[in-house]
């Protein structure tokens, strides 16, 4: 989880390309130095073989063949044979001083394993040979040394190779992670933002880098959406204030006039039909100012855990007698048994499923049969309202969500022509799906809402 | 008893203040919400009712200094908002009740005389009675003259709202809200069919009534006079 998270950001991937250059670059001048380290070494050893047949060839020349047998066999006695060899011989191959070879004969200047040269010797050798009056002189010098000193140097090496390699692993790990938990803040901050807590802002630290710079703009952004909102809503107040008052005063009035009731028959159908206006212009208001509420989306901050089964049970309790008086049935049916819950607004839910079912028992007609099903979907939870009345025009159906229409072009039916559109802003406000079928016969509603995540369980 | 009004409309605040003297209560009323809150702070109402909007100091922040100088006087929040978080918004801070307006004066008074009597009545019973009838709250059974009652769930709850507020006329508004839980208006008669349901269990087999139509205002649970 936290690896797949981590290789997902774009810090890591920089931070592993920067890596793997330097690694590649690494390891490239290594093998140049390591190449140059090894020839080194080898001219070395060759230089020292020259050096020594060089050097008796003089002897030879100044003190003739007895001293020189005799520095030989000094030499050998002070000198390791896996180090050094030497053998000093006729150019017919009879052996005169030094230790005993193979095939004397054979050799010529070059590389050769010990085991050519003697049967003890293991070790590579730079055999130089030399003939001098009739005399042949061979001079070798072991490998081993050079081979131990590139044994060292390879092992430090690969140390520090291995440091190298870890500290720019630990280097990727540290800059991904950095960068990763700013970048996380910044999303839990927009993520918040868009749950309606429009106060939220982005931390700004003391760099002053180009995140920085960024977290600076995403906030003076949310400043304007802010006030934006919150003028937004105010204005909504302010309205509202001034649309209400006089309607208020209305009220008080048709109040009072119904004190004169007794006086004048007439009087009481006009003041019930004057309150019923006055109630539907209030009501009209208020669906409006909801809806406007609903899609400013900043009711999301006060979502707690609702249980959907509860609800919907509860609610075909309430309206199963009120079916009955319209000779109609309410069928309850849940896929399950346990709360259902998902995070929302109780009383916006409530309106929505009591507006769908109370739609049902408007438009189905007598005798009508109204299927509330509640279901699981994966996730989702998944209401489904049905009923077998007339139903709607296939061509309707995008229509009815729409505010102020009405199925009824003449406008006589009752009702604000509101119902449907706050049903629509409150399931877009739960991030839920609103879906019209035909339930051949009549009209079937569901509403597929998001389940509980699991993080407020 | 003696009410606080706060209303900064001069019609409204005239017609209120003389309507709730008519029901033989005294009435002071405030134009602003700091000549408000300074009335209030003086402790001497048994309730306040008080517009959400006013000038000079909004009713919610003159509400919030009451709760904070420790001021319980129930309060009565009058609004020109009724979205369901302007509700709760009020609500927590310290109303007791909220009603939007318009609204007819009846309905005032009905949820006036509500708050008021809400102090009095502690909550922790186990028995109800009014007359002949009783509410086992633990077993949640219904008796009437010794009869055992059959009540569906939603017919209980809004059986013992009635009883709890016996004597008491309780709107259409108030029930939808207290029982229901419903904040908005219903498009079906879920109240009248409930109400007549009800009726037909508590009220027809026996010889007198309990609940009582109020016309124009809500119903009523007394025994008959």
């Amino acid at each position: 989880m936290f690896l797949t998270k981590l290789t997902q950001s774009s810090y890591f991937r920089f931070a592993s390309a920067i890596a793997a250059v330097f690694l590649v670059a690494y390891f490239g001048a290594s093998a140049v130095a390591f190449h140059a380290i090894n020839q080194n070494l080898k001219t070395r050893v060759v230089q020292v073989a020259q050096l020594a047949s060089a050097t008796y060839e003089d002897q030879y020349q100044v003190g003739g063949l007895g001293e020189l047998i005799s520095t030989i066999n000094s030499d050998i006695k002070t000198k390791h044979a896996d180090d050094v060899v030497v053998w000093l011989g006729k150019a017919d191959g009879s052996f005169l001083a030094g230790q005993q070879l193979k095939d004397p004969l054979f050799l010529r200047s070059g590389d050769y394993p010990g085991d050519v040269l003697a049967d003890n010797i293991d070790d590579r050798f730079h055999v130089e040979v030399r003939e001098f009056d009739h005399l042949r002189l061979v001079t070798g010098n072991s490998y081993e040394e050079s081979n131990d000193i590139r044994d060292v140097v390879t092992s430090a090496y690969a140390g520090a190779t291995i440091v190298a390699f870890a500290l720019a692993c630990l280097a990727i790990f540290t800059l991904a992670r950095q960068g990763q938990l700013r970048i996380d803040r910044i999303r839990s901050v927009l993520k918040r933002v868009a749950l309606g807590q429009l106060d939220k802002r982005i931390e700004i630290s003391q760099t002053h880098d180009d995140l920085n710079i960024l977290a600076v703009e995403i906030n003076s952004a949310l400043s304007q959406l802010q006030t934006t909102v919150d003028e937004i809503k105010q204005v909504s107040v302010n309205i509202a204030h001034d649309l209400r008052t006089p309607l208020n005063r209305l009220s008080l009035h048709v109040d009072r006039l119904k004190q004169l009731e007794s006086q004048y028959p007439d009087l009481e159908q006009a003041l019930r039909q004057i309150n019923a206006d006055i109630h539907l212009m209030a009501s009209i208001f208020d669906a409006v100012l909801r809806i406007a509420q609903i899609e400013a989306g900043t009711l999301r901050a006060n979502f707690k855990p609702v249980d959907v089964l509860e609800l919907t049970t509860s609610l075909c309790d309430t309206f199963a007698p009120v079916a009955e008086e319209a000779e109609q049935l309410i069928e309850f049916q849940s896929g399950c048994h346990e709360p259902a819950l998902m995070p929302g607004d109780k009383a916006l839910l409530t309106q929505m499923f009591a507006n769908l079912i109370e739609n049902a028992i408007r438009h189905a007609g007598r005798g009508a049969v109204i299927k509330v099903q509640m279901t699981l979907e994966r996730d989702k939870i998944v209401v489904c309202i049905a009923d077998n009345g007339p139903g709607i025009p296939v061509e309707e159906k995008d229509n009815v969500l729409q505010r102020f229409y009405r199925l009824d072009k003449s406008r006589n039916s009752e009702g604000t022509g509101l119902g449907l559109a706050i049903v629509k802003a409150i399931v877009d406000l739960h991030r839920a799906e609103l879906i019209l079928e035909d339930n051949q016969p009549g009209l079937r509603v569901c509403v597929k809402l998001p389940g509980d995540t699991g993080h407020s369980r | 008893m003696k009410i606080l009004l706060v209303e900064d409309d001069k019609l409204t605040r005239e017609y209120l203040a003389s309507g709730l003297r008519g029901l033989g209560h005294t009435c002071d009323a405030a134009k602003d919400g700091l000549e408000g809150l300074s009335l209030a702070m003086r402790d001497i109402y048994d309730a306040i009712i008080l517009d959400r909007m006013l000038p000079g100091m909004e009713g919610l922040a003159v509400l919030k200094a009451l709760r904070a100088n420790s001021v319980s006087t129930p309060v009565l929040l009058l609004t020109a908002i009724g979205g369901v978080d302007d509700r709760v918004e009020g609500l927590e801070a310290g109303a007791d009740d909220y009603l939007v307006k318009p609204f007819a004066f009846s309905e005032l008074s009905a949820r006036l005389s509500a708050i008021l009597r809400r102090q009095s009545k502690p909550r922790e019973q186990t028995r109800l009675a009014v007359g002949d009838l009783e509410i086992d709250l633990v077993r949640r059974v219904v008796t009437r003259a010794g009869q055992k009652l059959d009540l569906l769930q939603k017919e209980y709850a809004l059986l013992e709202y009635f009883v709890r507020s016996e004597g008491r006329v309780l709107s259409k508004n108030m029930l939808l809200e207290q029982v229901w839980d419903f904040h908005f208006d219903p498009k079906t008669s879920v109240v009248e069919t409930h109400i007549s349901r009800l009726r037909a269990k508590v009220d027809k087999p026996f010889a007198t009534p309990l609940i009582h139509t109020i016309k124009n205002v809500g119903y009523c649970l007394r025994v008959s006079d």
